[in-house]
């Protein structure tokens, strides 16, 4: 039970309950304890009635013959009996017989009115006797003789009492009892009184919470919290009470809000709002009003409300229309301020309705103008530039419209223009998607009406690589690529693909193909081809038949001739040489232009090109006169170049330069060996080239300016052609020359070795794949030494021989296959490239080497020593691997191998 | 001295007759043919020290004759000098490799044809 603190009405409830239930509670008792006693007294009273009734009887004897013996028998057997005090028995004249105790003399006898009652038959107690402490219950007992049966039944006979037992029995019992029912009773009681009084407590204070609560409530909205609420819990009367309560509090709530924020409204309004009773005095006045007119509020409630007015705008018509229920507005005035300033103004009045009948008033809204009326003036001073912008904007947005539609039809145009193009335009996204693609592009790549365009399968019949374009500026070829092809399988057709990147404010934003057909010019081309090499024919063959006639003639085959003839017959020689250049450098160019001059490169024997180069010039240079020396490199010098181009380039060089050398001169041809590169030099003692002349040799058809001999001049074509094919070597031609000292022309094209010529023969090999459709092979051979030791214990010599054994054995096999071989010293390899038209060729050669190199055995310093070699082989059927990456794939596994 | 035999192979027979007519003039002797199976049958013949081979030629072209003139024991090692307008003749790998090879395109200056075929057969 919460010890709360027990409120006055609780108390009081406390106090009133727990007396009604103390009062009860006594009553009950005190009903209680006396019926008790009335109950055990009647009890005892007849049981003591019953006992002093049989002492009468069994003392009928006794007492009628008045015999004490007889009666002292009787009583000692009802001595056991505890209770009782005395028994004396008694005559009809109230003398006692007999007692057996002696008690009897210190009681007052028996009255006489008792004595009476008794003789009359009557059994009754008698009043109490005290003996001292002892309390004592006077019992008396008629002694009535047993009628002896008469003969007449119906009479009755009224029994008369021959004397009285008296019988005292002791009250002790009785006390105890009412005692011990008291006691109990007062237990009872107790416990009664205290859970009664525990349950008034408990039922008082719940009776009494919602009154408390109510109480608390009440204080706290009178201490103006008015969010107080009672919980509703019964429906009896304390819950409608608290019902009503919550609804009070509620509508207070709602008033003070009401009120709070009507006072808010007052307080924050930007328009002064004035009050005014029937008598047009000021009642109400707000705070926007008091600072607008510069008053306090006590100065103003009570006044007239025309102070407030330079000129009272409420006359009487006004004031009518009010009271009679109308509302006004709009009407322009001026207030006066306390300063006397006036202050344009706009005011509404309402009249305030009591009980919508009594008019109590009206409320005047006031608005401050000033400001409006100013910014009207510059509104209306503004219309017009506004009309005048209208104006422009809207024809602005006509010309907007105009232009777009006019952008739109640009467009439109643009790409109707692209989708009529016969170049086909395909455009990917930097992300790599299409962009566009228009109908030639589509028609190009020969894909059906229902294949859906997407980024791969273009790329990939375009033969791109995505990625290409992606990188765009980033990529190795900066986004630009070249290449024709074949695209079509029932009726193939060329395609030239050309792409480039798109750049849009130095971002790029994707990449842009031009497709043309160029199969009808490809066609042309083959048309001209045949062309060329026919009329190459034609021609050559007439000019090389009158050449050869006039030389012998010249030589005197037919016989001694005159001078005249000879020299007649020179100038024919002349002309026919001059022709056969002319031809010579026009088909050259014509076989260069239309692609077709494909350089082939092999290992050749580079000092043999140089020799046979000079020797077809020996004679004009004996006959000249001049001196010539060519100066070789000692030993081989073998280089993988273009026999035939590397020749005539050589021709071309030593022809200019013994023509432009006068008589006595001297030419010099050297050849060598320079840092990875072959340089030849055409060294002459000739006339030289002007300077500003220098720089434009090399371009087509440009001749030097002035002539030597007669008609010296040709075309022009020798010196672009040289160039071309050296640098279709990847090499570069040069010149510097002193003009009447002489001139130096010299080229050089790489000279790669080892490791490195097996790069650029498998790049050639690699990119000569998809036209030849050879299959390049790569073998890489290693030897071991497993037989004796190992590698590393033998000294360079004897790796040297033995990779020179394996060379060797490797050209027999090889024999007529075009192949290269390159030793590579530093790991102890031999390599070689070869390119087979079939499979079958491939595997049948590769048998015959395994075979070979399983059997090599290598002299060394009389010893057979035989060599364990790996054999690495790659064949390449992708064109665009990398050459060193292939080498380092076998390395890679011939060293695994090995171990 | 034995006079050194060049036979001359190539079907224009004004060539040949020119070219005959200066060898003879510088003292060789001439033999001639103007198609590979009238060649192939006067080489084996008459083993000459030199031959010069046109290459276009009808039926059989030049470069088919000259390998079947190596697998010949007697003409394997003889010196060819290919005379033809072509110049890729020497392209082909085997001739490419082969020592006893040269290439001289028409037309060519006579002089300079005398001059290499002397020097080849110096050479041997």
């Amino acid at each position: 039970m919460k010890l709360q603190k027990i409120t006055p009405l609780a108390r009081q409830m406390l106090i009133m309950v727990a007396t009604i239930v103390v009062a009860m509670t006594g009553a009950f008792l005190t009903y209680f304890i006396i019926q008790t006693r009335q109950v055990f007294d009647a009890t005892l009273t007849e049981e003591g009635k019953a006992i002093s009734n049989s002492i009468a009887s069994t003392s009928e004897e006794g007492v009628a013959n008045k015999d004490p013996l007889f009666l002292k028998k009787t009583f000692d057997a009802l001595e056991s009996h505890t209770n009782v005090v005395f028994i004396a028995a008694y005559g009809q004249d109230g003398h006692i017989i007999h007692t057996a105790s002696n008690i009897v003399e210190n009681i007052p006898g028996p009255h006489p009115f008792d004595i009476a009652r008794v003789i009359s038959g009557q059994s009754f107690r008698g009043t109490i006797i005290r003996v001292g402490n002892l309390e004592i219950d006077d019992y008396y007992a008629p002694v009535i003789p047993t009628p002896t049966p008469t003969t007449q039944p119906s009479v009755r006979v009224t029994p008369t009492a021959i004397g009285f037992i008296r019988m005292g029995m002791s009250r002790v019992k009785i006390s105890a009892v009412e005692k011990r029912s008291i006691t109990f009773s007062l237990l009872v009681a107790a416990v009664v009184m205290a859970a009664g009084i525990l349950t008034a407590s408990i039922l008082s204070r719940r009776l009494v919470k919602p009154l408390v609560e109510l109480q608390n409530m009440t204080k706290r909205i009178s201490e103006g919290d008015l969010d107080a609420k009672l919980p509703v819990n019964s429906n009896d009367e304390i819950g409608v009470l608290s019902a009503a309560f919550n609804a009070m509090t509620q509508a207070l709530r709602q008033t003070t809000v009401s009120r709070n924020y009507i006072d808010n409204i007052l307080t924050s309004m930007n328009d002064a709002l004035v009050v005014v009773s029937p008598e047009q005095a000021i009642a109400i006045v707000n705070k926007y009003a008091l600072s607008l007119l510069g008053y306090d509020t006590e100065e103003l409630i009570g006044r007239p409300l025309n102070l407030l007015f330079m000129e009272y705008p409420i006359d009487n018509e006004r004031w009518e229309k009010l009271l009679a229920g109308e509302t006004l507005s709009n009407i322009a005035s001026s207030l006066r301020a306390k300063d006397g300033s006036s202050i344009v103004i706009s005011l509404s009045m309402a009249p305030i309705f009591e009980r919508q009948w009594r008019f109590t008033g009206a409320v005047i809204v006031a608005r401050d103008i000033r400001e409006s009326q100013r910014l009207l003036g510059q509104l209306k001073a503004h219309a017009d530039d506004l009309e005048r912008h209208r104006e422009v904007l809207t024809s602005m947005l006509e010309d907007n419209e105009a232009a777009r539609s006019l952008v739109e039809g640009e467009h439109l145009k643009m790409q109707a223009a692209v989708d009529s193009m016969v170049e086909g335009i395909v455009i990917f996204t930097a992300t790599g998607d299409i962009a566009l693609i228009n109908p030639a592009a589509r028609q190009m790549l020969q894909f059906g009406d229902d294949f859906k365009l997407s980024a791969e399968p273009i790329a990939t019949a375009l033969g791109i690589d995505l990625r290409t374009l992606i990188e765009g500026n980033n990529g190795p070829h900066k986004g630009h690529l070249l290449h024709d092809i074949s695209i079509g399988e029932t009726s193939p057709h060329i395609i030239r693909v050309e792409g480039a990147p798109v750049m849009y404010r130095n971002e790029h934003i994707g990449s842009i193909l031009v497709l043309r057909d160029i199969t009808r010019e490809r066609q042309l081309d083959e048309a001209k081809h045949e062309l060329i090499t026919n009329v190459s024919h034609e021609l050559r063959t007439p000019l090389a038949a009158i050449a050869n006639i006039v030389s012998n003639i010249l030589v005197g085959v037919t016989g001694p001739i005159g001078d005249k003839l000879r020299s007649h017959l020179n100038i024919a020689n002349v002309n026919t040489k001059r022709l056969t250049n002319i031809i010579d450098n026009l088909l050259d160019i014509a076989s260069l232009d239309t692609g077709r001059a494909v350089i082939n490169k092999k290992m050749t024997d580079f000092s043999k090109i140089a020799q046979e180069a000079t020797t077809a010039l020996h004679p004009e240079i004996d006959q000249k006169l001049i001196k010539f020396n060519l100066s070789l490199p000692r030993g081989s010098l073998v280089v993988y170049c273009d026999a035939m181009s590397i020749g005539q380039v050589i021709r071309n060089l030593l022809n200019n330069a013994v023509r432009y050398t006068p008589q006595g001169g001297s030419v010099e041809v050297t050849v060598e060996a320079i840092a990875g590169n072959i340089q030849v030099t055409v060294q002459d003692t000739g006339i030289g080239i002007p300077t500003d002349e220098q720089k434009f040799i090399f371009e087509r058809f440009h001749q030097i300016g002035r002539t030597y001999g007669p008609g010296e001049k040709g075309l022009g074509l020798g010196l672009p052609i040289s160039r071309q094919l050296i640098e279709m070597h990847g090499g570069s031609i040069g010149v510097t020359s002193m003009p009447g000292k002489g001139s130096r022309f010299y080229f050089r094209i790489p000279y790669p070795i080892e490791e490195e010529l097996i790069v650029t023969v498998l790049s050639d090999h690699l990119k000569g794949m998809s036209l030849t459709g050879d299959l390049p092979c790569l073998w890489l051979f290693t030897p071991n030494f497993l037989a004796e030791k190992t590698l590393s214990s033998f000294d360079d010599k004897i790796v040297a021989a033995a990779l020179g054994r394996i060379e060797s054995a490797l050209h027999f096999i090889l024999g007529n296959l075009n192949y290269v071989i390159a030793k590579i010293a530093s790991k102890n390899e031999v390599a070689v490239v070869v390119s087979f038209e079939s499979l079958d060729d491939l595997e049948r050669t590769s048998a015959k080497i395994t075979a070979a190199m399983k059997q090599l055995i290598f002299d060394h310093e009389g010893k057979a020593l035989a060599m364990a070699i790996s054999i690495g082989q790659l064949v390449c059927s992708d064109n665009k691997a990398k050459p060193r990456d292939l080498l380092d794939t076998i390395r890679k596994k011939n060293s695994a191998s090995y171990t | 001295m034995a006079l050194k035999k060049v036979l001359v192979i190539d079907d224009e027979p004004d060539f040949v007759t020119t070219i005959c007519d200066r060898l003879q003039f510088d003292g060789y002797m001439a033999l001639s043919a103007t198609s590979a199976e009238e060649a192939f049958g006067i080489a084996c013949k008459e083993r000459p020290d030199l031959i010069l081979l046109d290459i276009m030629m009808p039926g059989m072209d030049g470069i088919r004759l000259f390998k079947k003139f190596r697998s010949e024991s007697k003409l394997a090692s003889t010196p060819v000098i290919f005379v033809s307008v072509r110049g890729d003749v020497m392209n082909d790998p085997v001739i490419s490799v082969d020592k006893h090879c040269h290439l001289l395109r028409k037309p060519f200056d006579m002089n300079a044809l005398m001059h290499i075929i002397g020097e080849c057969l110096a050479e041997v």
